[in-house]
């Protein structure tokens, strides 16, 4: 039994299905990243799994208990960062954290000086949190989901609005973190999602694609080729009406091209001569893995 | 690049707000049709900077030439022509798609024949067409994040200012926003953006790094990675901090950043460094999930620029 485990959840609002996983288990000890758009279910199975929403059907499991009928029972276990700041605005770093000490049971005020500490909060201590930075705000919340040490911890977006050196900062917390805790996380950024074990997309509430993200980039079937060259525009506007290219965009001064097979290859370096161009084999990213299970998608339905 | 029309001349802009300096006498120039970004932590000056570009505030000192006006002098001319969509871009949220873009071609003073028809291009060329009388409050978060950027079409601007567009937005809806920059982009507008994603950055012509109000590294995305003089050792791993010090006992000045469920060890000779590192874990008995040399992203040239330059990584 894995530490989380869905089967044929459901959740409808009126006419809405937003949750419609079938099944998706987590295991014990790992950073799992779940990406989605907005809309697409991310925010509400956290929920369904934090025991704040029930189910419309099926089940979710959190350490072998009902989330939503068994919640008393997991709660101790569980931290949770909301996107939209769980955090009271109006009080202070301290007080909050003292509230959610209170919540929790956690009694030691030396812990709590401990993590105040540890996420460079002291000195915010006796700040209100809607004066504080957004990337400021991610921490604090951190620091009231984590004091109660729970062994499951649900973040969703804790890193929007966060610059790259705190993120670093805040992934690197993540690694410690998840030494005595299982880390399920929502992020827009495929770098992020890089650096979990394992990661799911998700679509209008279905689960697309799960795995590591290893195993997620050797799905698609093709080659991908960066190409640098002078005029990147006019060539792509050629590609875009060659029928062996299956994708081809700009990404800085890099046009990337995906094409079917070796063939499509050879067309495409034929193509390329007496252009001046470079060009290099490299492989799927996220990005391209993401964007094109959702193109089959939308092909299928 | 040389030959190149400079659209953006900016000459030791500096600005402090009460004591605190937010641009502190920063340089720097844009050609014509390029999209540059501004990449950096909050506070950095980023904002502000755009904002003396577009004159909607005034510098203490220095100056700057936008599309050749001068921004203390000929700040009318320079907002006829440039576009700024800030961070909190205001749309009416009980407007319908058409009626905000209505609205923006009002405070351009675009005549109403003209605004018709420039209505029916922008809503064409951002793909909003079907969603026209949809209101914007209905509207998903990429989609208001390209009707901001459709209303900031609206008077036809030769320079875009974007700040931070796509924070917040899923990937899908940042490849799209990002092809309608491209398809601009070859239509010869020049694209001014800042941004806190190195993921964002990293599709623009030239990034240029900035802290606490300077510029710090301007480069292309390329050139950034081939100055990082050293490769990246991936390795993941279950026991991913036993990993590291196993590791740090045998280098102890190796650079280890754990990140997530990885950890990036930054080294120069990396394949004779990773035979070792297998090697290590074998004999300390940890179990190794992956282990692959790549090349380094802009996140870790960035985080090697701030730490080279001491201004440390917190």
């Amino acid at each position: 039994m894995e530490i989380i485990e869905i089967q044929n959840l459901t959740k409808k609002f009126a006419d809405l299905t937003a949750v419609n996983i079938a099944s998706l288990s987590i295991p014990e000890g790992v950073i799992f990243g779940l990406l989605g758009p907005n809309g697409s279910g991310k925010t509400t199975a956290i929920r369904i799994l934090c025991g704040i929403l029930p189910p419309t059907s099926g089940k979710a499991l959190v350490m072998g208990l009902d989330s939503f009928y068994q919640a008393e029972r997991i709660r101790g276990f569980v931290g949770y960062t909301s996107q939209f700041c769980s955090l009271y605005e109006d009080l202070t770093v301290e007080e909050n954290l003292e509230f959610y000490a209170q919540i929790y049971g956690v009694e030691s005020k030396a812990k709590r000086e401990e993590i105040l500490s540890r996420y460079e909060l002291s000195r915010f201590r006796n700040r209100r949190i809607r004066e504080l930075p957004p990337g400021k705000k991610q921490w604090v919340a951190l620091a009231c989901a984590v004091m109660h040490e729970p062994r499951i911890l649900f973040l969703d977006e804790p890193t929007s609005g966060m610059d790259p050196a705190s993120r670093k900062d805040f992934w690197e917390e993540l690694s410690i973190l998840k030494q005595k805790c299982t880390i399920l996380i929502t992020t827009h950024l495929l770098d992020e999602a890089e650096r979990c074990q394992m990661i799911a997309f998700m679509h209008l509430g279905r689960v697309l694609a799960v795995g590591t993200p290893r195993e997620i980039k050797a799905v698609p079937q093709g080659k991908v080729f960066n190409v640098i060259l002078p005029d990147p525009v006019s060539f792509l506007s050629e590609l875009s009406v060659s029928p062996f290219v299956q994708d081809a965009y700009l990404f800085g001064n890099i046009l990337r091209v995906i094409v079917q097979d070796q063939e499509g290859a050879a067309k495409l370096i034929a193509m390329t001569r007496d252009r001046d161009a470079r060009i290099q084999e490299t492989n799927f990213s996220l990005e391209d893995c993401y964007v094109r299970l959702v193109h089959l998608e939308g092909n299928a339905t | 690049m040389s030959t190149s029309q400079i659209v953006i001349e900016a000459q030791n802009l500096f600005k402090e707000f009460s004591g605190i300096i937010a641009v502190n006498e920063v340089s720097l120039n844009v050609s014509k049709g390029e999209i540059f970004s501004l990449v950096g932590p909050d506070g950095a000056g980023k904002s502000t900077f755009i904002r003396l570009l577009c004159t909607i505030l005034a510098p203490d000192s220095g100056s700057a030439r936008v599309l050749g006006f001068d921004i203390r002098k000929e700040p009318e001319e320079i907002r006829r022509l440039v576009g700024y969509m800030p961070q909190k871009f205001s749309l009416y949220e009980d407007l319908t798609v058409e009626e905000n873009l209505n609205f923006y071609a009002h405070i351009f003073s675009i005549p109403l024949e003209e605004a018709q028809k420039r209505e029916d291009e922008v809503l064409k060329f951002s793909r909003l067409a079907p969603f026209r009388n949809k209101r914007a409050g209905t509207l998903s978060g990429g989609m208001k994040q390209k009707l901001a950027l459709s209303c900031t079409l609206m008077h036809s601007p030769s320079i875009l200012f974007l700040d931070e567009p796509t924070t917040g937005v899923d990937p899908i809806s940042r490849r799209e926003f990002w092809q309608l920059l491209f398809d601009l982009k070859a239509k010869g507008t020049t694209i001014f953006l800042a941004t806190p994603y190195l993921e964002e950055a990293e599709r623009s012509n030239r990034v240029a790094f900035m802290h606490t109000g300077r510029i710090i590294a301007c480069n292309t995305p390329e050139k950034f990675k081939t100055s990082f003089k050293e490769k990246i050792i991936r390795l993941k791993s279950d026991h991913l901090l036993e990993a590291k010090e196993a590791l740090l006992k045998v280098w102890p000045d190796l650079k280890i950043i754990n990140y997530g469920s990885e950890l990036r060890i930054i080294s120069g000779d990396v394949s004779e460094r990773k035979r070792k590192i297998s090697k290590i874990l074998m004999k300390n008995a940890i179990p190794l999930a992956e282990l692959e040399i790549t090349d380094p992203d802009l996140n870790d040239v960035f985080i090697q620029i701030l730490q080279e330059k001491n201004y440390g990584n917190n």
